[in-house]
């Protein structure tokens, strides 16, 4: 029996004609936060509609096992999990994704792995790294909100990886 | 280093500046802003798109683009002309008979054909490998297809065809994105290219290699004398190596002796070392 292979893709998305919300860091104009109500279970479906529009009942039915293994819609970043066959059609329904509930949104793939830690580090890092360039130029005030967010969030997933 | 080769220029339009940061955020380091022109040219037209647009991007090279719309054999373009105002000037033949006379004989640095929508003939291997041949690539934009089902099918479909013709030789991937939300991030489009049938590096060459080689030469066309010898005021030298290096690639003029000459400030031509001189003679042959 073979073992089954799988990618993991770390995803993020962006609201890029939105202007950037009331508070936040102007060193980082594109992280908008999620609606709350996108949970795994929501975007998954929403994911899975895509595919069924691009690639139709084949793309659907074939790539149709991937599971959304981690969403944060406070940082809009995300993990799902696909079969490596059709690892490429799921990414480009991702790609091909317009509006996200109703806002316009770009989905953006920053990482596949055949691991899924590797994508955890990879989520921390960017984390981090944002945390740092807000902090580079905004000072105490201004950065406060995102950093309060960024942090939760990379603390979050540092406690995650370190479990493993 | 990512190349986005052609963001329509349009100065009233409040999305573009957003469009610029987007891709600059995306990971792309280099963008042309493209002006489109159809139709009859003035006797003489400045360049509309001013030289540095959004100084607030320092890691964001901005280039300057114009893109030619060609529907008419008999017309004469004056794209000598334009190649002096622009940094990149791109060619869109409308039929066969354009493409292949833009891929025969016309001066410039870039074809791109618009594939969102039907094509009324093939593309054939003759015909584009003619402009590969020249160094003049052919590119491929994809943002229509994002917007619009019937761009995307027409898009696949001709993509899949043009890439097919030139083997995956020679294609040029870029965006001309009306809005922000139709980019696409690097690595996202060269997993849109595989699966239009570009391998994955072929793709990527297609998202950096070969706009570098596209931005390198036509700049040396502009600057320097016959794209052999260049006059180098006050600039560091290692910058320049590489894109000598990259000029000689492609338009098959093994020129390597030539290139150090040119760093060290060529000057008039008698003044020419016995290498310069043979470089300067072999140029002028071909």
């Amino acid at each position: 029996m073979v073992r089954y292979k799988a990618r993991y893709l770390l995803i993020t998305i962006h609201y890029p004609t939105e202007p950037a919300p009331p508070g936040s860091n102007p060193t980082l104009p594109f992280t908008h936060p999620s609606h709350p109500s996108l949970t795994k279970q929501s975007l998954s479906n929403l994911i899975r509609d895509s595919l069924a529009l691009q690639f139709g009942d084949y793309g659907a039915g074939a790539a149709g096992n991937m599971t959304v293994k981690y969403f944060s819609p406070v940082t809009s970043t995300g993990i799902i999990k696909v079969s490596r066959a059709h690892y490429r059609m799921l990414w480009a329904s991702l790609t091909f994704m317009k509006e996200v509930m109703g806002r316009g949104a770009v989905v953006s793939v920053v990482r596949v792995s055949g691991t899924i830690k590797k994508v955890q580090i990879e989520a921390t890092r960017r984390a981090k790294e944002g945390i740092r360039r807000a902090r580079g130029v905004g000072g105490e005030g201004v950065g406060l909100d995102v950093m309060d967010i960024l942090d939760d969030d990379g603390d979050g997933d540092e406690g995650s990886g370190d479990e493993e | 280093m990512f190349y986005d080769l052609n963001v329509p220029w349009a100065p009233t339009s409040p999305d573009l500046p957003r469009t610029v940061a987007f891709l600059n955020e995306l990971g792309y380091n280099v963008i042309a802003l493209s002006h489109t022109h159809s139709g009859k040219f003035p006797q003489s037209q400045p360049n509309p798109i001013p030289e540095n647009p959004f100084p607030k991007h320092p890691n964001l090279q901005i280039l300057r683009r114009i893109t030619v719309i060609l529907d008419d054999p008999s017309q004469n373009h004056r794209l000598a002309a334009l190649t002096s105002a622009y940094d990149i000037v791109a060619l869109r033949p409308t039929n066969e008979k354009l493409l292949l006379q833009a891929c025969k004989e016309l001066d410039c640095d870039l074809i791109s054909v618009d594939l969102s929508q039907r094509m009324g003939y093939h593309f054939k291997h003759k015909t584009v490998g003619l402009a590969i041949q020249r160094g003049i690539f052919l590119e491929i934009n994809y943002s229509a297809s994002i917007n619009d089902i019937t761009a995307r099918r027409n898009l696949i479909g001709n993509a899949a065809a043009l890439i097919r013709a030139t083997r995956g030789r020679g294609i040029v991937i870029s965006s001309e994105a009306r809005r922000a939300l139709g980019v696409r991030g690097p690595f996202d489009v060269i997993n849109l290219a595989t699966l239009w049938g570009l391998s994955q590096d072929k793709g990527r060459e297609a998202m950096d290699g070969l706009p570098r080689l596209v931005v390198a030469q036509a700049k040396l066309k502009r600057t320097s004398f016959r794209g052999v010898i260049d006059v180098v005021v006050n600039e560091p030298p290692r910058g320049n190596k590489r894109r000598a290096e990259d000029a000689a690639g492609p338009s098959d003029q093994p020129e390597p002796e030539a290139s150090p000459e040119g760093n060290q400030k060529t000057e008039a031509p008698p003044r020419l070392s016995k290498k310069a001189r043979k470089a300067l003679a072999r140029a002028s042959k071909s």
